[in-house]
């Protein structure tokens, strides 16, 4: 009786196994990207391919059991977003191809050891946000600020590897940096409230999906106590970011389907990590700060949100 | 598609066994309301992890795994029987603090296991015909020989002269006082015991999916509590000892079913939890609704 109730697949057409662990608006972004990058190449679910769609929730076992499903089902393709999900399929998953996105180092999670040598089926968009480069701006528009600081998620994989980034270039740039663990957004708001008590002047805010998914919060709190924020994905109510966006990487994520759907094999499909950085300047933003953008920045912006 | 998946669901049940028997030794027998498995599941995923990646033998990792909970249970019970913390709050900051201790364990918040000496590469060594299984039967019957010995130790202990101690403190703690047994003392060893099995299938978890994360804890005690409830009320008639101890077994497979039941269903992604929820729901009301049914018939 169980065997009857799952949903029926059609299998005359590609079937794309698709999972995420959990809603946050930077995992959101990625997967709305990647099947907008599908349709715009004619792959619309339903019609040229049939899309399964999973979403732990956050239960990180219930991942093992999708990522079964796929692998005991009609599911010709999987793709993940985020890394948990990317390292589930991987156990799982070794005779069809897997395509991640919104991971921001795949060498951690043992995907491959460099972008052209990695495992046989596995292939997709990583999401190195440039947190050098955008510190490094930061400083430049506000020469002013001597300390810095950052709110951070132990639990994001890749907290630490973005800490020794910003890290590193903070002592490059001569400037201190202090770092907040935050462990739910709940803690956002003290968490800036205690950089601006330990002497921190802006908020140069390293990747987290967790705290991307309540970022209105750090805007809200650092409006509140004067601190200018940049980040390295664009998001509302902030007057600089330099970097990537997770639609544009879960876009470039759909980009690689299509080459495995049209018969390439990932085995040959080097990693494609996102380089095309936009710098984005929000003057209405910039103007709640109480700060002014250089001209010279201005001249450099790929976007310019102008006031209203 | 669906054999290999349901196996798939039963050996994830069977590796969350032992925390269904952790959580009903903390809340039915001593009834203790004890969160601390929250922050011991992880724990001893964290443990087994940074053990294993650096060669330690699996056995041992798991074994660490074991008496890393059971440290981090004694704490939650001295807490309460020593400095008089209620039980609540023990297994709050015990919980608490863990997420910093898992951390620190692992050396990040996540550790990579794919590549890892885990149980069952060394059972394929072993035993080489294992090789050709698929991993879930391996893992699967290798969860359910863990569970049935460690079923049959917890059916024993909870017989002998100290295992009627321990269950008197919850049934009937002044008693056990006026009779001269150390009440904090069986309280301690008792969670000690108990956090020790939620860490054992952490570990258990950990190697079965390749990887340990320092957000796995989330919904532990949840999913515990569901196995043990789900059991009792499936299986109200006669409690024996032996029959609780299978029937919060079963609370465990069923639990993990239900979820997979709920993915099969294939509803709208977001809906899953809610699925779940009315579910066990549904496995709960239905045999009250069935003995109601049949009361009205008579």
């Amino acid at each position: 009786m169980l065997a009857a109730c799952g949903p029926v697949i059609d299998s005359s057409r590609p079937v794309i196994g698709f999972a995420q662990v959990s809603s946050s608006a930077p995992l959101d972004e990625a997967r709305d990207g990647f099947f907008r990058a599908l349709a715009d190449s004619g792959f619309v679910p339903d019609s040229t391919i049939t899309v399964v769609e999973r979403n732990a929730q956050g239960d990180i076992a219930t991942l093992m059991l999708i990522m079964n499903e796929f692998k005991l089902s009609r599911v010709t393709h999987v793709a993940t977003v985020s890394s948990v999900a990317t390292q589930a399929a991987i156990k799982v998953i070794s005779d069809r191809p897997i395509i991640f996105g919104a991971v921001a180092n795949p060498y951690i999670i043992g995907a491959g050891t460099s972008p052209s040598e990695h495992r046989a089926n596995v292939t997709g968009a990583p999401i190195p946000l440039p947190v050098d480069s955008a510190f490094a701006l930061a400083r430049e528009i506000l020469p002013g600020i001597e300390t810095w600081g950052t709110l951070y998620d132990p639990a994001d994989p890749f907290a630490e590897y973005y800490l020794e980034m910003a890290r590193a270039t903070a002592e490059h740039l001569g400037v201190r940096f202090l770092a907040v663990a935050c462990t739910g957004t709940a803690d956002i708001a003290p968490g800036i409230q205690a950089l601006k008590a330990q002497g921190a002047g802006g908020v140069m805010q390293i990747p987290s999906v967790m705290i991307g998914g309540g970022f209105s919060a750090v805007v809200k709190a650092a409006r509140q106590t004067r601190m200018p924020v940049v980040t390295t994905t664009p998001l509302q109510g902030v007057p600089i970011s330099l970097g990537l966006s997770f639609g544009a990487n879960g876009y470039d994520m759909g980009l690689l389907m299509i080459r495995v759907l049209r018969g390439e094999a990932p085995a040959g499909m080097p990693f494609q990590a996102a380089s095309k950085r936009q710098l984005i300047i929000d003057l209405k933003a910039a103007r709640e700060f109480g700060i002014t953008i250089p001209a010279a920045v201005l001249a450099r912006a790929d976007s310019i949100i102008e006031e209203p | 598609m669906s054999v290999g998946f349901w196996l798939a669901a039963l050996t994830l049940g069977c590796a969350y066994i032992a925390l269904a028997w952790g959580v009903y030794l903390a809340a039915r027998v001593l009834r203790f309301a004890d969160i601390s498995p929250d922050g011991t599941f992880p724990l001893g995923a964290a443990v087994a992890a940074a053990l294993l990646v650096h060669g330690v033998h699996p056995l041992v990792a798991t074994a660490a795994a074991i008496a890393a909970g059971m440290a981090a249970g004694y704490v939650t019970a001295i807490l309460h029987t020593r400095l008089g913390v209620t039980d609540l709050l023990s297994g709050i900051l015990v919980m608490t603090a863990l997420y910093s201790v898992n951390l620190h364990v692992m050396g990040r918040s996540n550790i990579s296991l794919l590549d890892t000496e885990t149980l069952v590469t060394r059972l394929h060594a072993l035993a080489p015909m294992t090789k050709a299984w698929p991993d879930d039967v391996t893992f699967g019957l290798l969860f359910l020989a863990i569970a049935l010995l460690l079923g049959g130790g917890l059916s024993w202990f909870l017989k002998t002269d100290f295992g009627i101690a321990i269950r008197s403190v919850g049934d009937n703690p002044a008693m056990i006082t006026a009779q001269g047994v150390d009440r904090r003392g069986m309280v301690e060893l008792g969670l000690a015991l108990a956090n020790g099995l939620v860490a054992l299938s952490g570990a258990l978890i950990a190697q079965y999916q390749g990887f340990a994360d320092v957000s796995m804890g989330v919904g532990t005690l949840v999913a515990g509590m569901a196995a043990v409830i789900l059991g009792e009320t499936l299986w109200s008639r006669g409690r024996s000892l032996v029959a609780t101890v299978v029937m919060v077994a079963v609370g465990a497979l069923l639990f993990r079913s239900l979820v997979a039941l709920a993915l099969r269903v294939g509803l709208n992604p977001i809906d899953l939890k809610l699925v779940t929820a009315l579910f066990v729901l549904g496995a709960l009301a239905l045999p009250r609704l069935r003995r109601r049914a049949k009361g009205g018939a008579r």
